[in-house]
């Protein structure tokens, strides 16, 4: 005894709970591509709109409507979400992307008997989800699918639309009056055979139940989670860091065995009455060898207050990935500080902060402050988009007094992006190479609109 | 301080310029400049455009074109004279009808391979040296002797210095003079951001991520003469000046040669032609013509003899008999209907006698410019006379002219948009959203309020999308204008390779050939003549009448009393729901009735509002009163309503004191798209010039409001007449033999307003039996039985869906005689030839052989048949016995399955009407027929029911939209006001079975109901495919 | 360690005989032949260098390049700590496209010394540029230190700076007036201080 849930709205439901405010208007998830109507809220479907519409009708139906993009992988992951809740519930369930799975209610048939139990147990669970959703109950995973989405109540009424064959054959069917699952069976299956072809014949035979049906089923992902009481109350960082390190251990074990590394560190402090205070880590480069996370983890809590004693800790590491490129440079000499150049950025990120290291790379643009870029430390440089600039930028362009300088050569005239300011007015810049009465050779503008000098940078 | 512009793009060179030859041209007389030369890239395009904008300037306009050379670098080729243009013309046509549409192929040696002796050359080498290059320069020297320049171009570009130094050593080291030039492509900086725009869609990419290779600044505009000062050496700016003074050639100078093959040998062409005009007059009055006729011939033939034309009509007349020595039904169109000459010579159809003709709308001196002849054929033998013309005259002399793809609102939105970086889909959205009806004025407040401007890119998208707007993005092919030439066509204008194989087409548009006198020829197609020519086809076999296109008897009162009546569906022009209303209104009695109802249901005059003023005076309602015998003389007609542009033209003549020429310059302010300011110029002469006569200062001034709101749509005489003449033939046929009418216009199909189920219901309505597809007496085509004395009409196999024509040839080839006796002897026969499974399912849903087997449901079961090539399908596998000899019985279809799988395979039903079969089922709630609203009362409260047959989608603008509901009893016309059409949206859009309660408002013959309350009932519908044209 | 002993070690006074293992000195030109005959070759590698100069931006980078583009052939990082403007990409590009500069910008002495020590002992730098006012005793040991333990050309650019002892490899001053620059030699590895000839001010190389 199978049951199968369809969730049509379950993206735009989950949308609703988390922005309530949604809830006013008629809002609807439109495909893309297509521009075709995906999923509606209540509100849109009061007002005419139905799956499948046109957008373009959509929008003449309700000129308030709120569009939102259909993204099929993040209703995947709701869905996986929902199902991990409900396998607290129900021990074997098989999800049926994008929007539906099966449950096999005969292993529950000991603790719930009646499949109103089933149903309220259901309903319960997914209370909290306010999720909009339509359930079938039949002998094979395929009838169930096929009643919930039909919503018919025997098997026979299922019209052929919703047979899981493909689109020329339903017509044909349709062509010669068999508008039902009951008329189709009711042909000797030999005949339809010879004439309709195996596929359907096969087909037939996964709805009674002749062949088994070849799911594959859900398990819970995984990521590490381990709690620690401490033997002593904890009201210094030093007495933490015994305790801390051996939960690293654990996880670099943990890591080792799956080949992976984690981006991301959750710290919890629990204390007796107040709060439990959460401290999370993030680091640029993946890394799972114990040392260097006790290192990292170090760094941070120094500059951490210790509000109230600690009685417990826990260490999470949720944001789990496969292992990638090279890790440590082994073959170095015997040097004992020696530590890879990832390694030497984060530090130095989380010691002076993350804004004050970064990378200089190029950039294909005209313009000076355009023509390069600021990158994540350890960029290369990449190749110039632009010839006979000089070796220093000043931040911001400073004005100068143009009697100071001698005008060497140029001009080379700029015109500053017209997209990124409101105006229509077109603003050009003249730049020269210039030497100071210093004798230092410098890099000169003149701004047509405001008629100044400015200086820009130097060559020496 | 003289200097010439010598290298200047026009937005010509698709997506490089972005500025059009007329602002280059007035930009450059601003600016102070000696001459601009308007060098496209490979084309002249943009030249006549440039030479209009330059005519009665101090401008040099110079002739020219840019040629790149991978290898070589850039070449520009100015044209001297006359000769030089010829040349020059040579060379582009050359490099285009190399390469496929939209490009062209081009090498250095091609300067050589070709006398290029009275053209300029200007050179920008490459900056590495290709080999062979020395070799090149030497040989272009001695072919350029004297006229060689190299091209240096400046643009405060990085890379400045670098190419200085390589002109200044080409030069020296080749010993070629060096002339600056500006290299323009936008006359003025503000332009600049709709060329990096332009730059951006021709990369696929967006303005931001050009990056380095967007053009750093604006000097690529056509820079002010100090500034040009500051850039160039004195030297080279001042060659520019001497290179203009050797270039001397006005585009006006192009003098026309028409092609001498018209004229027979020992005859002049005046003389062949006067010949031609008299036996066209004994032809088409036998019984002597009137004086009147007589003399306007004279003064025609005299009017054509001075302005040279005579080849102009010789030329058409030789098409028209073409089509005629073929049976190729035709007809004249436009301002020769007002020609007697057109007449006679078999052109136009319009009996001069019956209307009230203006020639100088056809040929004035004033205007001097040659007349411009439509020609409507049988629009499925139209590619006939094409081809008779390529043969005629050559590839080489004859040539279609261009017509020029412009942006519209969407496409300019759309790539505009993706060049700023908008995301599609929101562009989409906005695109959607724009209401269809009034998309061209009104978007940018339209898109205001769609919240485009909290888009920090909002404001540009709006101005580059306006600025886009009507710019060219590529040429495409007139669809039938012919340019005929004496001699060469590519010594008048580049010839480059169209879309279509085989076809050639020229480098100018329609508004080029006039402005430079050109003589054009438009052959056009007009489903309607194809319908009338298989229609007369059918007169003999079954209503004993032979008859062609002229010889259809005229003033017959029972047609006309037919057309009172509002009987119009199917008739030329007039089938129209607005039409409709119309004619129980106007009740036209004669032909001249039939001119005005066919120009009074148009825009112009329901603007200015002439319609209500003409049906009271009609109805006697109103006294008919004319401010003075002269007006009277012009609006007796029509009652003193002016309606006609050639109305509106006489009284500027005779009312205002207006001289022909003047007059129809007034015309053509009124027909100019572009605005009204040339229309208010007339205004102050007008009304002095009536006030002068006499006539009240009201009666001018309203005379002045009615021609401002008249101008862009008001009807020519000329052209209603034509298409009079084809309304009449067409209701004379409906009235007389309705049963051929019915088949010539479904044979037709697709044309005119109706479907091919709104036209048998029609038939059905005037009691024609109509019989269904039926596999032993049908062909492709539909064709006429004759059932006990009466002709019914039997169903061709070319309405039966996914069905191809050569397939059921094949079969029909089979056919014995006596037809198919059962489904095996089909089977049997049809299996030597290629008849797919797809093929035989389709008949068998659209119920062909019905007369063969059982009902269309047993007739599919037992015609599926796998595929026999897909293995795969076979049952090898399963080991269930093949126990069951006998097949499988399936239950017939109940009659609404019936209607449902007729509406699926043929798009009609023969059956009972939807509703009258659900109506038996009591399914549908009380409801009036739409033959019973004849008898109720105007104002009573009423609900009617019926399948939405065709809607206006609603607009945003306020006013009303109209539905047609059909019942098994005929057709209810149903009017939304805005309001309505707002709140009960969906009802309005998606319902295909609609309810309706509202008011009845009946006004003579006419019959509405005023929409108070929609109810949508498809649901109850079980047939999905019912479509109703819609009228965006 | 008695705490007296410490601080003479500090003053860089104490001179430890194990201390100076062997090692064979890589040097790098200083893209001027004068400068590389006074230096005995050019820049010293595992050493630091100061440069001593009036006001920013008289000449002092072109002097570092071939050390830069030597550093990037050995697939190592070029570090900018504290510089007084921005190192500009487009120039750079003389470098190689595959180049990696790093800039720090810390916003106090201590950060910058503690960034600079860091880096040489990760081994990672095959340059370091640090721009200060003025380095103490201890600081510029403690450098000196980590400069001896990695592979890098260390280049400190400050003021001008009283004659008092520090632990540089050579102190290089650097005079500049009207487009003529003199470098002064204050201390150099195995030579007397020298003033070299007055020379027009160098450029940075053209991509």
């Amino acid at each position: 005894m199978w049951m199968y849930l369809q969730f049509p709205t379950l993206l735009l439901d989950r949308m609703q709970v988390l922005q309530p405010e949604l809830k006013e208007r008629p809002v609807v998830l439109f495909h893309e591509q297509e521009q075709r109507v995906m999923q509606t809220n209540p509100a849109a479907e009061t007002v005419g709109i139905q799956p499948g519409y046109p957008l373009s009708d959509a929008w003449l139906l309700a000129d308030t409507l709120g569009t939102f993009r259909w993204r099929e992988a993040r209703q995947r992951h709701l869905l996986q979400q929902v199902a991990t809740d409900l396998y607290q519930v129900f021990a074997v369930i098989s999800l049926d992307p994008p929007s539906g799975l099966w449950l096999d209610l005969a292993p529950m048939q000991k603790l719930y008997p009646e499949p109103q139990q089933n149903k309220l147990q259901l309903q319960q669970q997914l209370a909290p989800w306010e999720l909009r959703y339509q359930s079938g109950v039949g002998a094979t995973p395929l009838q169930a699918k096929m009643i919930a989405q039909s919503q018919v109540s025997t098997v026979a009424d299922i019209p052929i639309g919703y047979l899981p064959c493909p689109l020329p054959l339903q017509e044909k069917l349709q062509r010669m009056g068999l508008h039902t699952l009951g008329a189709l069976q009711a042909i000797p299956r030999a005949l339809a055979g010879r004439r309709l072809g195996k596929e359907l014949v096969v087909l037939l035979a996964r709805i009674q139940g002749e062949q088994r049906e070849s799911l594959h089923f859900f398990r819970p992902p995984v990521w590490f989670y381990q709690r620690l009481e401490l033997t002593a109350e904890a009201n210094s960082w030093q007495a933490l860091r015994f305790p801390l390190n051996r939960l690293l251990q654990d996880l670099e074990h943990f890591l080792e065995s799956r080949q992976q590394e984690t981006r991301q560190l959750l710290i919890t402090l629990y204390h007796r009455d107040d709060e439990p205070t959460d401290i999370t880590l993030g680091f640029a480069h993946g890394s799972y060898v114990a040392q260097e996370l006790a290192q990292f983890c170090q760094l941070k809590m120094e500059n951490c207050a210790l509000e109230a004693p600690v009685l417990e800790l826990s260490l999470q590491a949720r944001q789990l990935q496969p292992r990638h490129g090279d890790h440590g440079d082994l073959l170095q000499g015997p040097r004992q500080h020696k530590k890879s150049l990832p390694r030497l950025l984060n530090e130095l990120q989380l010691r002076l902060g993350q804004q004050r290291v970064w990378g200089v790379q190029n950039h294909a643009d005209w313009l000076p402050e355009h023509a390069w870029r600021k990158v994540l430390a350890g960029q290369p440089l990449g190749q110039a988009y632009v010839q006979d600039r000089p070796l220093w930028l000043l931040p911001e362009p400073r004005p100068v007094q143009i009697q100071h300088w001698v005008l060497l050569q140029g001009p080379e005239r700029f015109t500053l992006p017209w997209w990124s300011q409101d105006g229509d007015q077109i603003c050009d810049r003249d730049y020269w190479k210039a030497r100071h009465r210093d004798g230092q050779p410098g890099w000169l503008f003149y701004e047509h609109q405001h008629g100044c000098w400015w200086q820009h940078g130097w060559f020496s | 301080m003289s200097y010439a512009e010598l290298h200047c793009l026009s937005h010509y060179s698709f997506q490089r310029g972005a500025s059009s030859p007329e602002e280059l041209v007035n930009t450059a007389i601003a600016l102070g400049y000696q001459g601009l030369a308007i060098t496209d890239e490979c084309s002249v395009a943009g030249l006549v455009k440039a030479w209009l904008a330059a005519k009665e300037t101090p401008l040099n306009l110079i002739s020219g074109s840019e040629f790149h050379c991978s290898e070589y670098g850039l070449f520009v080729l100015l044209a001297k004279n006359r000769a030089g243009y010829a040349q020059l013309s040579q060379l582009i046509s050359r490099c285009r009808r190399a390469a496929e549409k939209g490009s062209y192929q081009f090498h250095g040696h091609w300067l050589l391979e070709q006398s290029l002796s009275e053209c300029i050359l200007l050179w920008r080498p490459e900056a590495q040296a290709a080999e062979g290059v020395a070799e090149l320069q030497d040989n272009l020297k001695t072919a350029f002797m004297g006229r060689h320049w190299l091209m240096y171009h400046r643009y405060l570009r990085t890379d400045d210095r670098a190419h200085t130094r390589w002109i200044k050593a080409c030069s020296e080291q080749w010993n070629w003079p060096v002339v600056a030039v500006g290299g323009a492509l936008i006359h003025h900086e503000a332009r600049l951001p709709l060329l990096h725009v332009m730059h951006a869609i021709r990369e696929h990419t967006t303005v931001a991520q050009l990056g380095s290779q967007r053009l750093p600044n604006a000097e690529v505009r056509l820079r002010e003469l100090d500034a040009l000062n500051q850039v160039f050496p004195e030297a080279w700016r001042q060659a520019s000046a001497t290179i203009c003074d050797q270039c001397r050639f006005d585009l006006g100078t192009l003098r026309y040669e028409y092609p001498a093959e018209v004229v027979p040998q020992g005859f002049t062409a005046n003389h062949y032609l006067q010949q031609l005009s008299q036996q066209g007059l004994r032809w088409r009055y036998p019984q002597g013509a009137p004086e009147k006729i007589r003399q306007q011939l004279e003064m025609e033939l005299a009017l054509v003899e001075e302005l040279d034309y005579a080849h102009f009509f010789l030329t058409i007349h030789d098409l028209v008999v073409f089509a005629r020595q073929q049976g190729i039904l035709h007809q004249g169109r436009g301002s020769a209907a007002n020609s007697v000459l057109c007449y006679c010579l078999g052109i136009t159809a319009v009996n001069p006698a019956q209307s009230d003709l203006l020639f100088e709308r056809f040929i004035s001196r004033e205007r001097n410019e040659p007349p411009d002849i439509d020609v409507d054929f049988e629009h499925e033998r139209r590619e006939e006379v094409i081809q008779y013309i390529y043969r005629k005259y050559g590839r080489d002399r004859a040539a279609l002219a261009a017509t020029v793809i412009t942006y519209r609102i969407r496409s300019a939105l759309k790539d505009v948009g993706k060049a700023l970086g908008f995301p599609e889909a929101r562009i989409q959205q906005w695109i959607d959203r724009l209401d269809r009806r009034d998309q061209e004025e009104g978007w940018d407040e339209q898109l205001r309020c769609m919240g485009i401007m909290n888009h920090p890119q909002g404001v540009h998208l709006l101005r580059l999308t306006q600025d886009i707007l009507r710019f060219p993005r590529h040429l495409s092919q007139h669809v039938g204008g012919f340019v005929i030439a004496a001699g060469s066509l590519s010594d008048l204008v580049p010839v480059e390779n169209a879309a279509m194989p085989e076809r050639t087409v020229i480098q100018w548009d329609k508004d080029d050939i006039e402005a430079l006198c050109l003589l054009k020829v438009d052959v056009l197609g007009l489903g309607m003549l194809t319908a009338i020519r298989k229609t007369l086809a059918l007169l003999p076999d079954f209503y004993h009448m032979n008859h062609t296109l002229a010889s259809i008897p005229q003033d017959d009162h029972g047609v006309y009393r037919m057309l009172q009546k509002a009987d119009s569906v199917g008739v030329f022009q007039i089938e129209s729901r607005a039409q409709m209303n119309m004619l129980p209104r106007l009740k036209p009695r004669c032909f001249y009735d039939l001119v005005i109802q066919i120009a009074i249901v148009r825009p112009g005059p329901i603007q200015g509002d002439m319609v209500h003023p003409y049906l009271r005076r009609r109805e006697g309602k109103e006294p008919v009163d004319y401010p003075g015998p002269a007006v009277q003389q012009v609006l007796e007609r029509t009652l003193g309503v002016p309606i006609f542009q050639e109305q509106v033209i006489k009284l500027a003549m005779v009312a205002a004191g207006f001289t022909g020429g003047e007059a129809d310059a007034l015309r053509r302010a009124m027909a100019s798209w572009r605005s009204k300011g040339k229309v208010m110029a007339f205004e102050e002469k007008l009304i002095q010039g009536m006030l002068g006569r006499g006539y009240s200062r009201d009666f001018a001034e309203r005379l002045f409001a009615q021609i401002c709101g008249f101008g862009e749509y008001g009807f020519p005489e000329s052209h209603a007449a034509s298409f009079a003449n084809l309304a009449y033939a067409s209701a004379w046929l409906k009235f007389h033999c309705p049963a051929a009418f019915y088949v010539g216009l479904l044979n037709s199909h697709p044309m005119g307003f109706y479907s091919p189920s709104q036209l048998i219901q029609d038939a059905r309505h005037h009691q024609i039996e109509v019989l269904p597809v039926c596999i032993n007496s049908s062909g492709w085509d539909h064709h006429l039985v004759a059932r006990d004395g009466e002709p019914a009409i039997r169903l061709g196999f070319r309405l039966v869906k996914g069905l191809q024509k050569q397939e059921i040839e094949n079969v029909l080839n089979l056919r014995p005689t006596t037809g198919f006796q059962n489904m095996d002897d089909f089977e049997k026969r049809s299996e030597s030839v290629v008849l797919s499974v797809r093929a035989k399912e389709q008949l068998a849903s659209a119920n062909a052989f019905s007369s063969l087997a059982g009902h269309r449901y047993q007739t599919r079961w037992d015609m599926t048949k796998l595929d026999v090539k897909k293995p795969t399908d076979q049952l090898s596998l399963l080991a269930v016995t093949e126990n069951f000899s006998g097949d499988y019985t399936l239950d017939a279809p109940h009659e609404i399955a019936d209607m449902s799988e007729d509406f699926a395979s043929l798009g009609l039903t023969l059956g009972r009407h939807p509703v009258a079969l659900l109506d038996e089922q009591g399914v549908l709630p009380h409801h009036r027929k739409a033959i019973e609203l004849g008898q109720l009362r105007h104002g009573q409260l009423v609900t009617v029911m019926g399948l939405v047959t065709n809607r206006q989608r609603p607009g945003t603008a306020s006013g009303v939209t109209f539905m047609t509901l059909e019942d098994d009893t005929g057709t209810i016309n149903v009017v939304l006001w805005q309001d309505l059409a707002k709140q009960q949206r969906r009802e309005w859009l998606k319902a295909r079975l609609l309810r309706v309660k509202g008011v009845l408002e009946m006004e003579g013959d006419v019959i509405h109901v005023i929409a108070g309350d929609m109810k949508d009932l498809s649901a109850r519908l079980p047939v999905a495919k019912i479509k109703s044209r819609d009228f965006h | 360690m008695q705490p007296f002993l410490q601080q003479l070690m500090d003053r860089g006074a104490l001179w430890q005989g194990r201390q100076s293992h062997v090692q064979e000195l890589a040097w790098v030109s200083a893209a001027d032949p004068l400068l590389d005959q006074a230096l005995g070759g050019g820049w010293v590698r595992s050493r630091i260098h100061e440069l001593q100069v009036q006001q920013r931006f008289s000449g002092e980078m072109p002097l570092l390049a071939p050390a830069i583009n030597n550093a990037v052939a050995r697939g190592l990082s070029v570090f900018w700590v504290a510089p007084p403007a921005i190192p500009n990409a487009p120039a750079l590009a003389s470098t190689g496209a595959e180049s990696r500069h790093i800039v720090l910008t810390p916003n106090d002495e201590s950060d910058a010394l503690w960034a600079a020590e860091t880096i040489l002992y990760s081994g990672q730098a095959g340059v370091l540029l640090l721009w200060a006012k003025k380095l103490s005793a201890t600081a510029t040991r403690r450098l000196h230190l980590a400069a001896s333990d990695s592979d890098a050309y260390v280049f400190v650019i400050t003021d001008w700076q009283p004659e008092e002892a520090r632990s540089y490899g050579t102190r290089l001053r650097i005079h500049h007036e009207q487009g003529q620059v003199q470098w002064q030699i204050l201390k150099r590895h195995g030579g007397w201080p020298v003033r070299l000839p007055r020379r027009a001010l160098p450029r940075w190389p053209h991509g």
